[in-house]
């Protein structure tokens, strides 16, 4: 139907997008597609959100002394910065995007296995964001997204409202895991082994089981500190009795393995990218799979690394330490898969490739000084300064984000059958690329020199560190704005896509674009998802075509 | 598999091949539900281990004011209901709807009589005042520790202490209400609190608990702003001094003290004689208040959990009614039948553990 002068989203064709029409058709849809657009307009929302206030945080800290506001003020903003962030962009942001968008097509399901639950997990991801605001209308909460106590339980902002919404935010968290878990199990297409799966899918599986089993404590320790607060229980309060350390593990036994629900989508979208634009069948397709389920089970066990200063005993430090070194042998697993992936590979520099390499990159420098930080007597001089900061933004926002990006511009034509601008898409991943690493690096250096995490002020012995950092962070945000410009255009005028314009193997790619509303038109063929042989590029059609997608039936 | 396509059944959905798949499914999804919900009550549980290893006192104490014989019927009850439950998932595989309404019915009645039981007998908690530290609006704990009720203003003694090096003399609680109390124990080893629980006293044994070092709260006032801040203020303005923002009973009173440090913003708790004049709690140990507070935490949020089970045994019993189940759809009885197993399975180990030990 597209003819080659056709640009834009296109209409007049039936497919998921155009099925039909009007705001109560997106708002109570159940079609996994649809709520995965919801979600990707959601949690961009919030990303923006979250920037702004990133933003404000490096203004201000540009300069020793302050300028833009109080430090009651960049509490609050530094708070807001990392609960956003976390809760609502990181958390969701490749599960409930690209997870719901691609993984019933990537097994050949019409949907996922409970959709109506899938829709209320994006009514529940709403819900808790508009607690999350309300609490920033009211006054915003200055505890930091740990929400430690004591302080949490008696400072006087409006925490319960944001504990209330980040509890919410959980619920949509286990809603969304226990679906791709169902999903998984019982609606691969038939025929279809484990095995066959793309790594995308088992990475989605392993954060599933941490989100089923990490949350709900999550969600009991909120509950306690709001009752605690509302009525005085006592269960934090060593006035009371109760013992504030508790909820440190509370907190943790939770939101450590949550690091891992930030990081294995990311691992899954570049097991993607890195085979696809290698045209090379991934290497070790096992150990990555397994690999994944190993973090997820090593993640449970580790989280007393964020306690080494919080007078847990030595010997629980020693323990924690060596099983927190362990989780580095199945990531380091995974980054060499991929490397010997491309070695001798055929690689095709595009954009979500660049986004791919920028993850390895990111994550390895991310790894690498998370052992620092899990030695138990470097942990004593580096806990609570930059250089834990940078760790983590190594990992959540260098890893995360650029896994986020590269799966936006990897299934973006697959979502609405248009291409956006390649030659922006390098230049926008450049300035990224180049900002995040100018915004965090220097704070690997001053946080080693003793730069404490937290302060709105600092010495001038400092302040240069500081304004690298912080011009680097608005190079980034040119990067993202314009990302932002040139997806919003190929809306209008993007180039129609052919049904696989990267030559992937996977299901997704054997469907149109947009694909049609139960996905696809018959039934499909499960086959290895990493075989590129048989794929051939297309000049006429733009895209990727294979006796595979013409002749299916000879092939099993 | 694929001689039964079921199709024309209409309670197959859409994305489903045939009603084994979404069967399996939605019981795999039930299982899963399940997990979570172990694991937000398995934080209770932990919770309540740490609490008890803390104060194991206070949890025996705790312990012995609960009604063993409600919160043993209650039990029975909840057993019972299992066992209808299960029934009626029986009857609903083997196309029984009268009676699986029935049975249902009868489950729904035991939800509503274990209800009932614990309505009866947290009633007789607050009457009593056996409540957590704050207690609520209208009825105060019996345990209202006498102690400032936040770190802020253990910080603040610390601080005062340090800035006058005060050592001072610990003050034997004054016994009030001359009754003799309790088994005393051995010193506790908390280290958040106290070295005092030997005495067991009246309601002063809060007052030491929670201090670190000892000092009774008046005196610190002196010491560190070398007058009573509290003493000074008439005895019944007292309770007008401060929004009673952290508890009801307790009146705050500001301490100022001078000198580096400025601990203006600091509250002090002061003790209200009319709450303890009752006769309940005299042989309290320390920190009594925190059993009933994962008491209430933990009963409270598994009533939670029975409420909502008694709403989808009540959609259950409608739709049987409606002779909607059948040998071939039976799943939804099946389903709502394994949330109200794990509701009992809960209170199971809820009823030793808050009740027996």
């Amino acid at each position: 139907m597209a003819t080659t002068t056709a640009v834009g989203l296109d209409t007049s064709t039936r497919n998921y997008i155009t099925e039909s029409k009007g705001i109560k058709s997106w708002l109570l849809t159940v079609d996994h597609k649809r709520i995965a657009i919801m979600y990707l307009i959601s949690v961009l929302s919030a990303f923006l959100i979250g920037g702004i206030a990133a933003v404000l945080i490096r203004t201000e800290l540009a300069e020793p002394g302050m300028q833009l506001m109080t430090s009651d003020q960049y509490n609050q903003v530094f708070t807001l910065h990392g609960a956003v962030m976390v809760f609502m962009f990181i958390i969701p942001g490749i599960p409930a995007v690209f997870g719901n968008f691609a993984l019933p097509i990537m097994i050949g399901a019409k949907d996922v296995a409970f959709p109506k639950i899938n829709l209320l997990s994006w009514y529940f991801w709403l819900a808790g964001t508009l607690f999350a605001i309300a609490s920033l209308l009211i006054n915003s909460a200055d505890t930091g997204w740990t929400f430690y106590t004591p302080y949490s339980t008696e400072t006087e902002t409006a925490v319960s409202t944001i504990l209330f919404g980040a509890f919410l935010l959980g619920f949509s968290s286990i809603f969304t895991g226990l679906n791709f878990i169902v999903t998984i199990h019982k609606l691969r297409a038939p025929g279809m082994t484990w095995y066959q799966l793309p790594l995308f899918c088992w990475s989605l599986y392993a954060t599933s089981v941490i989100q089923i089993l990490a949350t709900p404590v999550l969600g009991i320790t909120l509950l306690l500190v709001m009752v605690e607060r509302f009525m005085g229980v006592g269960i934090f309060n060593p006035a009371l009795g109760g013992d504030p350390v508790l909820f440190q593990h509370f907190f943790w036994f939770y939101s450590h393995p949550a690091v891992y629900i930030m990081i294995l989508p990311g691992m899954g979208v570049a097991s993607e990218v890195i085979s696809i634009f290698s045209r090379k069948h991934i290497f070790g397709y096992k150990f990555i799979a397994w690999s994944s389920v190993a973090i997820a089970i090593l993640g449970f066990f580790v989280w007393g690394h964020h306690m080494f200063v919080s007078g847990q005993s030595k010997m629980a430090g020693l323990v924690f330490s060596a099983i927190t070194f362990s989780v580095a042998i199945p990531s380091a697993i995974k980054v060499f898969n991929w490397i010997s992936t491309m070695y001798k590979g055929n690689i095709h520099l595009e954009a979500p490739m660049l986004y791919g390499l920028a993850f390895i990159f990111l994550f390895t420098i991310g790894g690498l000084t998370g052992l620092f930080l899990s030695t138990l007597a470097t942990d004593v001089h580096l806990h609570d300064t930059y250089f834990i900061v940078a760790h983590f933004h190594y990992v959540m926002v260098g890893s995360m984000m650029m896994a986020f990006f590269a799966a936006m511009h990897h299934w973006w034509p697959k979502m609405f059958g248009v291409m956006y601008n390649k030659k922006l898409a390098m230049w926008a991943w450049g300035l990224v690329f180049f900002g995040f690493n100018l915004t965090f690096f220097p704070q690997f250096i001053m946080g080693a020199k003793g730069m404490p995490r937290r302060y709105a002020d600092y010495i001038d012995e400092f302040a240069n560190y500081h304004r690298l950092s912080t011009a680097g962070s608005y190079i980034l945000t040119v990067g993202i704005a314009m990302m932002a410009v040139y997806f919003y255009r190929s809306l209008k005028n993007g180039k129609r896509t052919s049904h696989n314009p990267w030559g992937g193997g996977s299901l997704e790619w054997r469907t149109s674009s947009p694909p049609p509303h139960f996905n696809f038109d018959e039934e499909p063929t499960p086959l290895d998802p990493y075989n590129f042989d048989d794929l051939v590029y297309s000049e006429e059609d733009e895209g990727y075509v294979g006796h595979r997608l013409a002749h299916e039936s000879e092939l099993h | 598999m694929s001689e039964h396509h079921h199709h024309d059944n209409p309670h197959v959905q859409h994305h489903f091949v045939d009603m084994d798949q979404q069967m399996e499914a939605g019981k795999l999804g039930m299982w899963l539900f399940l997990a979570t919900e172990v694991l937000l009550f398995g934080g209770l549980f932990a919770a309540y281990a740490i609490g008890r290893a803390l104060h194991p006192e206070a949890f025996e104490y705790g312990a012995s004011k609960l009604d063993r014989v409600m919160g043993g019927i209650n039990t029975l009850v909840l057993i019972f209901s299992s066992f209808t439950m299960a029934w009626a998932v029986r009857a609903a595989q083997k196309t029984q709807n009268q009676l699986c309404a029935i049975l249902l019915a009868i489950t729904f009645v035991c939800g509503c009589g274990f209800m009932g039981i614990k309505y009866f007998e947290y009633s007789a908690k607050f009457e009593h005042g056996y409540l957590w530290a704050a207690g609520t609006g209208k009825t105060a704990s019996v345990f209202e520790p006498k102690t400032p009720y936040s770190s802020q203003t253990l910080m603040a003694r610390q601080a005062a202490r340090d800035a006058n090096g005060v050592t001072s003399d610990h003050h034997g609680p004054s016994d009030d209400h001359g009754s003799e109390e309790g088994a005393s124990h051995d010193e506790s080893t908390d280290e958040h609190a106290t070295d005092d629980s030997s005495h067991a006293t009246t309601e002063d044994h809060g007052a030491e608990e929670a201090s670190h070092d000892e000092l009774p709260e008046e005196e610190v006032v002196q010491t560190a702003a070398g007058h009573s801040a509290v003493s000074d203020i008439p005895e019944d303005e007292r309770s007008t001094l401060a929004p009673a923002a952290q508890g009801p009973t307790g009146a705050v009173a500001e301490l100022t003290v001078p000198g580096t440090v400025d601990t203006s913003k600091y509250k002090l708790y002061v003790r209200d004689e009319k709450v303890d004049s009752g006769d309940h709690g005299h042989d309290a140990p320390p920190f009594a208040h925190l059993f009933f507070g994962i008491y209430f935490v933990m009963t409270g949020l598994h009533g939670i959990h029975v409420f909502l089970g008694m709403g989808v045994i009540g959609w259950l019993f409608f739709r049987a009614l409606r002779n909607e189940f059948s040998s071939k759809y039976y799943a939804p009885v099946d389903i709502g039948g394994l949330y109200w197993h794990l509701v009992d399975l809960i209170w199971i180990f809820l009823f030793p553990l808050l009740y027996l030990i």
